[in-house]
This record gives C-alpha cells, sequence and structure tokens, in this order.
C-alpha cells in the first residue's frame, strides 16, 4: 500500500520567490498522474513550516510543521503569520566572578583586553556544548538587568561575559544564552551567518533538558 | 548499526598517542622504571618521579567517546582521567570504578555531596568551596581529594594569586590555600593552572606567578602532591613546565600543537574517520540548483551530484557549504548547495564509475605521508573557520561510534538506541 508522496520545498521562507508555486503545480501534476494511473487513496504532504503558514493552497492532505513547532523560523513571513513562542532557552549559571584592572586580558590567545576596570563572569559551557566559537567577542547573553557581551575566546567548557555594566549580577546569576530573556536564536543565527534551525540542533547532549509543563515565564531559573 | 552515517574511532591510534607522550616526557611505557630529569623545572625541586599522566577526556573524550576512550588509556597507564564537569566524571565512575577523576571545571556547593560519595576529585577555588566539600566527606563518611585551581592570567577560573583586599581573604591566597588543607576529611592532592598560549612571554609570566604561589605555600608548610599546568600544547611546547602531571588531551586524538618544534617528533595518527554512504547519485541539467536557495547550480556541462545522509544536526557544520570537500573513492568531492540539517550533496562528476552506496569519507582517515588518505582536521577547521577541536567535538550524538582494536570492531555506541535493544 502506498500510504503517501511527498516532495519538499527549496526557498518556501523566500516570500519573494515564485519557485514553490512552481514547485507545488509539478508536484500536483504528478500526483494526479499517479491517481490517473489508478493508485489511491495516499496522503499528499509537500508543505514545511514555513510553506504550510504562508502557501494555504500547499497544506494538501498533510503538512510537516517542524521549526514552527518549535517556535522559530518563521519570521519575515508577513503580518498574517501567528505569533509564535519559542519552545526553548539555553541557560547557565554565573560560576566565578572577577575583577580586571585595565590591560587585564581573558581567555585563549588574550583575545580581549580590558579597556576600563571590568567585572569579569565565567560561565560553564563552551563550543562543547554548541557554544559556537564564533560568537567570541561577539555574542551576548541576557541577565534579568541587561545585557552582558561575551569577551574573549568561548572555550570547550567554559566562555566569559563581561558584567562592569550590570552590577546587581554575580556568581550564581543565570544567563541566557538564546531563548525569552536573552538573544533570539534568529538573531544569534544572523550574527553567525547561520539559521537558527543550526543554532538550537547544535545544543549538545551534555546540555540537560529540562521540560516544563507551563508556560516559560513561570519557570524557575534553571 | 542501523544507519551509514558512522563515526569510526580506532583505539588502538588512541593508544598509540599515548605511548608517543609518554615517550616525550619520560614517562615509563611499560612498568614503573623511569626517570627524566628534563621534565622538572620548578624552583621546589624534589626527588626525580616520573611525571604522570591526567588524560583529557572531558567533553566524551572530544566527541569520540569517553568510556570506550578512557578503558584503552587506563589499560596504557595513565594515571588519572580528567573531566569538565560533575556528570562526565559520574559516567566515568560507573565504568571504572576505582580511576581518579578529576573535574576540572566549577563543582556548584549543592553537588559537592555527590562528588564526595562518588570519590570524584573536584576542582576548588575558594574558602567556601573548601568548607562545603569538607562538610559533605565528613557526613558521607569519607575524604575528600580536591586540587586547587589558580588562575594565573586566564581570567576564566581559579584562585588568583596575591594579596587579598582587605576584609576579603586571609591575606594572601597562600595563606588561604593554608586554611583549606587544614579542614577535615578534605585532602588538597593537587594545585594546577591553564595557560593562555598566547605567547612564550606571557606564558612563562603564567608559571612563574603559579611556581611563586606553590613556593609561598610551601613556605608555610603546605605541599601539593600533584602539581600541573601542561595541556597538550603546553606539554610539547614547554618541557620545563611539565612538573608533576601533565594533561594531554587533544594530542591523544591527533590534534598536534602548531608552531611546536616537538610536534615534529611526535608521531601522532589520527584515531577517527567519520564517513558515510552514498544514498542518491543524479544528474543536473545545465543551470539547474541544487538544495535550499539553489545556493549552487551546475555549470554548463551539467553535474552528476550525490545526496548523502549527514547534515548539521550531524555536527557537519553549514557554514562547510560549497566550501568542503569530501573523498569518494581516493577523489575530492566538493560539497556544494547549502548543507541541510540531515543531508547534504557533493559533485562526483569527477569520481569514475561512483555508484550509490559508495563510501565516502567526510572527516578523518588521514594517514601521515599519505597525501588524500583522508581528510584532514586541520583542513575542515579552516574550512569551517574554527579550531581542530570543534570540529571534532562537535560531531553530533546522532552519528553511532564504531570502536576498533587490532583491527577488530570491539564496540558501538550509539545514542539514540541507548536502552533500546
Amino acid at each position: 500500500m502506498l500510504e503517501g508522496v511527498f516532495s519538499h520545498f527549496a526557498d518556501a521562507d523566500d516570500p519573494g520567490s515564485d519557485f514553490s508555486r512552481l514547485q507545488l503545480e509539478r508536484f500536483n501534476e504528478a500526483t494526479a498522474a499517479i491517481e490517473a494511473a489508478g493508485v489511491r487513496g495516499f496522503a499528499r504532504h509537500i508543505a514545511n513550516s514555513s510553506a504550510y503558514i504562508r502557501i494555504p493552497a500547499s497544506r494538501l492532505d498533510m503538512g510537516r510543521v517542524g521549526i514552527a513547532v518549535y517556535g522559530l523560523g518563521a519570521t519575515g513571513l508577513g503580518p498574517d503569520v501567528p505569533a509564535l513562542a519559542p519552545a526553548m532557552a539555553l541557560k547557565a549559571r554565573v560560576t566565578q566572578v572577577r575583577t580586571l584592572p585595565i590591560g587585564d586580558s581573558v581567555g585563549y590567545g588574550r583575545t580581549f583586553v580590558a579597556r576600563r576596570a571590568s567585572r569579569i563572569g565565567t560561565l560553564p559551557l563552551g563550543y562543547a556544548d554548541g557554544v559556537t566559537r564564533g560568537l567570541s567577542n561577539r555574542g551576548w547573553v541576557g541577565f534579568p538587568s541587561g545585557r552582558a557581551p561575551i569577551v574573549g575566546t568561548v572555550c570547550m567548557d567554559q566562555f566569559m561575559v563581561d558584567l562592569t555594566d550590570l552590577p546587581d549580577e554575580g556568581e550564581g546569576s543565570t544567563a541566557t544564552l538564546f531563548g525569552p530573556g536573552g538573544p533570539s536564536a534568529g538573531e544569534l543565527a544572523e550574527l553567525l551567518g547561520t539559521i537558527d534551525y543550526e543554532i538550537i540542533s547544535s545544543v549538545s547532549v551534555r546540555v540537560p533538558r529540562i521540560y516544563l509543563d507551563s508556560r516559560l515565564e513561570e519557570e524557575e531559573p534553571c | 548499526m542501523l544507519r551509514h552515517t558512522r563515526f569510526d574511532v580506532d583505539l588502538d591510534a588512541v593508544a598509540h598517542n599515548l605511548r608517543q607522550v609518554k615517550g616525550m616526557i619520560g614517562a615509563p611505557n611499560d612498568g614503573p622504571e623511569d626517570d627524566d630529569e628534563a621534565g622538572r623545572g620548578a624552583s621546589s625541586a624534589r626527588a626525580a618521579a616520573p611525571v604522570r599522566i591526567a588524560a583529557v577526556v572531558k567533553a566524551d573524550a572530544y566527541g569520540l567517546g569517553a568510556v570506550q576512550v578512557a578503558r584503552v588509556l587506563l589499560r596504557e597507564g595513565v594515571d588519572m582521567l580528567a573531566v569538565a564537569c560533575l556528570p562526565e566524571a559520574l559516567k566515568l565512575r560507573r565504568a571504572y570504578p576505582d580511576a581518579p577523576v578529576l573535574v576540572m571545571g566549577h563543582t556548584p556547593d549543592e553537588y559537592l555531596p555527590v562528588a564526595a560519595r562518588e570519590r570524584v576529585t573536584c576542582s576548588i577555588f575558594d574558602l567556601g568551596q573548601a568548607e562545603a566539600l569538607s562538610a559533605a566527606a565528613r557526613s558521607a563518611g569519607v575524604r575528600a581529594v580536591a586540587h586547587v585551581k589558580v588562575d594565573t592570567g586566564m581570567n576564566r577560573l581559579g584562585l588568583k594569586p596575591g594579596l587579598f583586599e582587605p576584609g576579603t581573604g586571609p591575606g594572601s591566597a597562600a595563606e588561604l590555600l593554608c586554611r583549606m588543607a587544614s579542614l577535615p576529611s578534605l585532602e588538597l592532592e593537587g594545585i594546577f593552572t591553564h595557560l593562555a598560549l598566547y605567547d612564550a612571554a606571557s606564558d612563562a609570566a603564567q608559571f612563574a606567578a603559579f611556581t611563586r604561589l606553590v613556593d609561598e605555600a610551601a613556605s608555610l608548610g603546605l605541599r601539593f602532591a600533584l602539581r600541573h599546568v601542561c595541556d597538550s600544547i603546553g606539554l610539547m611546547r614547554y618541557p620545563a613546565y611539565r612538573l608533576d602531571m601533565v594533561r594531554p588531551g587533544a594530542v591523544l586524538y591527533g590534534v598536534t600543537p602548531l608552531d611546536t618544534p616537538l610536534t615534529d617528533s611526535a608521531d601522532m595518527i589520527t584515531p577517527f574517520r567519520l564517513s558515510t554512504r552514498i544514498s542518491r547519485l543524479r544528474r543536473l541539467e545545465p543551470g539547474e540548483g541544487v538544495g535550499y536557495d539553489f545556493s549552487y547550480r551546475a555549470p554548463a556541462g551539467g553535474a552528476l551530484l550525490a545526496t548523502l545522509p549527514v547534515g548539521y544536526a550531524d555536527g557537519y557544520k553549514r557554514c562547510l557549504s560549497n566550501v568542503a570537500g569530501v573523498l569518494v573513492s581516493g577523489v575530492r568531492a566538493p560539497v556544494v548547495g547549502l548543507i541541510c540539517m540531515d543531508q547534504c550533496t557533493v559533485d562526483v562528476s569527477a569520481v569514475p564509475g561512483v555508484a550509490e552506496g559508495d563510501e565516502v569519507v567526510l572527516l578523518g582517515g588521514d594517514r601521515r605521508g599519505e597525501p588524500g588518505s583522508g581528510v584532514p582536521v586541520l583542513e575542515m577547521a579552516s574550512w569551517a573557520g574554527t579550531n581542530r577541536n570543534d570540529v571534532i567535538c562537535s560531531i553530533g550524538r546522532r552519528v553511532p561510534r564504531a570502536y576498533y582494536e587490532g583491527g577488530e570492531l570491539v564496540a558501538e555506541s550509539d545514542y539514540l538506541m541507548e536502552g533500546l535493544t
């Protein structure tokens, strides 16, 4: 029994492209031909998240919704797009805070040098956890009282942030690496020249997952 | 195994690399007899003893799989296993009940009772932690072992040497160490720091700061059995900094330091190989695009493309799109089009007789002196604009690991299948 026939869009997330309509047309022709040959009762599916939201005609018998379920990926698709809530946040607590005099450096290769007396906090995760090295001296994390820039080179298991402008944050404070309270996965992706899919799928299995039944806003710090 | 994409680990090669390190530091490769004068440069001289080895198997042995890798390293006589966090230590504790395991990162106070009970050696750097660990050990009826982490300039983690600001400490870092050492049920077995590896002068300054603190503590009657400073790069670049123990990590996995004289004399073997098989071949007409957004279009003569069942969720980073190359039947085939989450495409137009099901090498498998034998991790790192450790430890857990010894498959590990078979 043939349960399903499916295809996949190449650029359904680009509202400026007509290629999805062409692909849909070709797919409809193909499935019609299969039916004309006497094969019936199969489910037709071609829509991914972006197509499902943006091109109703593409929904056919089934949609394959992925990134939208995780609350990402459907930005820039237009005003009709429903508001999606990110389903995840990556968080960590500051392990140690130290005060640096002007001229002191941080981390491997001393890629950050303090140009003012600085308070530097260490977070206990790094690229082996999926914190991309490309965020070294470029990214930021969110704290309840504001943003802290990433300083120095992201290490395998740790990285450092500048807490100088956040006097309320200290050892034990919770940082949000992405998700509500920090940069969105999409913002990080833009900074890194990639897509939010890669940001979230790179969080390694060393990071424990905590599942919450309530809304994120009611969550206790990790 | 239920997937063609796999990460093969040659445990003999890991053992070989360890023996290379042992040769370098003058540690005995068979039996306890050995001596090495060059290996000790600390001002506090002591009787010659072999430099010990804490094998770094953090990040699941840089992605190779800590339990299997540690089994071979322990058999080959490493003195200690070093990891980044407590869960990594516990995984090894379950597999190797008697192996000394050091957590080099921070263990929050609330987890110290677990660490004490499980005989995991923690890294501590302030009095509060020492007190918490001492108390935890006491109530567990054990003696906790700890190493003190010293921050000599990396500004990442550790106790800063020198004097404390009035009101924040007991006076000097050395005095603080003595207070920590005087706590019951707590043994300060080691003291260590980590070099920033910026240049020789700043590394020397870090080493000097470390030595000063150790000497100051010694003058107060506190001696540490294990003083250690060197990671893979440090131990190859600075023989004089090896002290009582070295912490080789990357080098065990075939990642030798660059621009380091000793690298030339080290015969390290790449112990891993990421491979897959061609799932589909298709011919593209001239101008036809491939993959998301058609970031690649076939040239005038068309192209023969192979679809591979590996993508960025497997750790084949998206930034390798239209940049990286793979090896098919000994021929380099460029990655074309955007790498997807689960698949990517390569141009195999130049591969004679290519067929669906053919094996494709994505990373590693390279043998010294045989150019084109694999895809060196250094090349991959430069394609991805990152370092080699990142390349290896990014290989996703969706990729099953297969372990070989003596050319035989000895174990398989598949994160997704855990508990299912």
